[in-house]
């Protein structure tokens, strides 16, 4: 019995060999993602559940909450800036570096891919020590240049926060642009020159609708990764901001409600998620030729 | 509207692609670029569109010299080697994309359109994409593509290469009628010369960078300039003149040392002989293509393609003594250069 369980998992077809991956997402992401997920609908005091009765008096009191509506619409805000902004700077450079030699090609591919190789909350540490008091490397030289007298104000706002953002997640939109345009055929933007596009018009009608498989794969990545961030608004944002993934961790692990917590983290979570489905059906809509018949 | 093409020259860093490429095209007149592959004829081509500024000479369309002007300020129209029709756009998008560029109205275009694909006869197609058509539907929508906007010239690059052989025909009369309907002059770029033949009021062979030779399909064919022309169209026998004058009914004609002889296989005549003859050879192989039949004969170190009637002749085995001569000698073309590996 047990040798045949192994020779199916070994060997055998469909979905047999996704077996063990399949169980260790069951037990170790799916099931504690339930279960916190549920504390949000039982009472619960100092860490135990006091008793089986499902209530909805959490989740309402939180959609019911002005704080709440005001923290999400920072989440979303951030979120949709930083994708914005994430777009406006991966797209030249992507569509640069289908035009430019292959080694040139090589330096914009490793100086996209080079901070993926350091940890993500090292590199907002940095941006402390960039954007942070008098001697921030950017205060500094804007004194010894003389262009302001007194240092910026620029940490703990929603500009180091999304600078910060915009940088750490832009690998992620530049990576499926490349692939897009690199591979995309140079045939049709000479046709689009011969009819007479200028070549604006040939980049607008042509390349960039072309690139929506790409645009909409680095969109979704970058605002998900960007919407849900915790570490960035925490350490760039200062103390008194807080996003809904800054807040699902005071209440978990300073305040100790974790019914709150539970029920902002399902927010967060099934928010995200309609927002990645909108993008996608949005895409889809601007991308039905790609599901014509080869 | 006649073109002009006047010393060309292209240089891709030391590669010399184009020499000194000269043609002039009458108003209306359909002519083919043809080599074979690196010959330079695409590049010239693409000279023509615009798509390529030559290091030097002129491209002049109807009395204009356009030699600096981009591709879109010439009033030409491009068909793409594999058609390059806009995959994110129908059919009827495509054809229109050209007039939005221009600024038709809406009704102008729809029109334009219509008329467009009427001439094609893909009218029930418009609301498709083109990647659910086929391959001669695809070629149709992209010269359709070109002629909504009323170019003065048509352009069109390797355009039936896509095509398997019998649509490629098909597709090659169609062109030719459609060309002649709207009365367009046309360049065409192709390797193939059987299309050259169909489609072309005259055709430029050109080879390394060079076009040997600029005329009408039957002088091409009868009267070739150069060995490369007399090889590239049609089946050649390329022969130093001091070994063409043995053949007795030639002689001593176009025996210059420098020259070479171009005889058709049909052109030459193989009859069994005992003695010694000033060109003998063997039957090496004879196959029957129909009603004739071809041999290849060895002789004087050479193979060479005779191509006989079946009427007035009995096949001959492989290995059998042969005489060789020809039939018409005014046929025998004297021409400079040698051909490499000749047939």
């Amino acid at each position: 019995m047990a040798a045949s369980l192994v020779d199916k998992v070994m060997k055998g077809g469909g979905f047999w060999p996704a077996a063990p991956a399949f169980l260790y997402l069951v037990v170790f992401f799916i099931m504690p993602m339930a279960v916190l997920l549920a504390f949000g609908f039982v009472p619960i005091q100092r860490g135990t559940v006091q008793s089986a009765n499902f209530t909805l008096e959490y989740l309402f009191d939180v959609l019911t909450d002005d704080l709440f509506w005001r923290v999400w619409w920072r989440s979303f805000y951030v979120g949709v800036l930083s994708t914005f902004f994430c777009f406006l700077f991966a797209y030249p450079l992507a569509y640069i570096h289908t035009l430019v030699g292959r080694r040139l090609q090589m330096v914009i591919l490793i100086l996209t891919v080079a901070p993926l190789l350091t940890s993500a909350l090292v590199r907002t540490y940095a941006w402390l020590v960039i954007l942070g008091g008098r001697r921030g490397v950017v205060n500094a030289v804007l004194m010894d240049l003389g262009l302001v007298s007194r240092p910026l104000r620029m940490l703990y706002s929603d500009f180091a926060v999304i600078v910060g953002m915009v940088q750490i997640h832009l690998p992620f939109m530049i990576l499926p642009l490349i692939t897009v345009l690199s591979s995309r055929d140079r045939k049709l933007e000479h046709a689009s020159l011969g009819l007479g596009a200028s070549r604006v018009r040939t980049f607008f009608r042509i390349v960039l609708p072309m690139s929506m498989p790409g645009i909409i794969a680095g969109t979704t990545i970058v605002f998900a990764l960007s919407y849900t961030n915790f570490i960035i608004p925490q350490l760039l944002g200062g103390g008194g901001y807080t996003t809904v993934a800054v807040q699902v961790y005071e209440f978990i692990v300073v305040i100790l409600d974790w019914n709150k917590g539970a029920i902002l983290a399902l927010l967060l979570l099934v928010s995200c998620f309609l927002f990645v489905l909108m993008i996608t059906l949005a895409g889809n809509r601007m991308m039905r030729w790609t599901e014509a018949k080869a | 509207m006649p073109i002009e093409v006047a010393d060309i020259n292209k240089h891709f860093g030391k590669l010399h692609v184009l020499r000194d490429c000269s043609l002039s095209i009458r108003d209306g007149e359909t002519i083919t670029l043809l080599g074979a592959s690196g010959c330079g004829k695409t590049t010239l081509l693409r000279c023509i569109a615009g798509f390529e500024t030559p290091s030097s000479g002129k491209v002049v369309l109807g009395g204009e010299d356009v030699t600096r002007l981009p591709p879109n300020q010439r009033g030409v129209g491009f068909v793409f080697q594999n058609y390059a029709l806009f995959p994110h756009m129908t059919v009827a998008e495509n054809l229109a994309y050209g007039l939005r560029v221009r600024r038709a109205d809406r009704s102008t275009r729809k029109a334009k359109v219509e008329e467009a694909l009427a001439l094609v006869s893909l009218t029930e197609f418009a609301d498709r994409y083109p990647q659910s058509l086929s391959g001669g539907q695809q070629q149709r929508v992209a010269i359709a593509r070109a002629l909504v906007l009323r170019p003065k010239v048509l352009l069109l690059d390797e355009a039936f290469n896509a095509l398997d052989a019998k649509l490629r025909v098909a597709m090659q009369i169609e062109l030719r009628k459609i060309v002649k309907q709207v009365g367009i002059t046309t360049i065409c770029v192709t390797h193939d010369q059987t299309e050259a033949l169909t489609i072309s009021d005259r055709i430029a062979v050109m080879s390394k960078g060079q076009i040997d030779q600029f005329a009408t399909p039957t002088e091409i064919y009868d009267t070739p300039t150069t060995a490369y022309v007399a090889d590239f169209i049609g089946a050649a026998n390329v022969l130093p003149a001091e070994l063409a004058a043995k053949l007795p009914s030639l002689g001593a004609r176009g025996s210059r040392e420098d020259r070479m002889i171009v005889i058709r296989p049909e052109n030459l005549t193989v009859r069994p002989t005992k003695g010694s003859e000033p060109l003998a050879g063997t039957i090496a192989f004879a196959r029957i293509t129909g009603p004739s039949v071809e041999y290849e004969v060895e002789a004087a170190e050479r193979k060479l393609r005779v191509l006989v009637s079946r009427a007035d002749h009995d096949m001959l085995d492989i290995g059998t003594p042969v005489a060789l001569d020809v039939d018409k000698a005014d046929a025998c073309v004297a021409v400079s250069g040698s051909v490499e590996g000749s047939a």
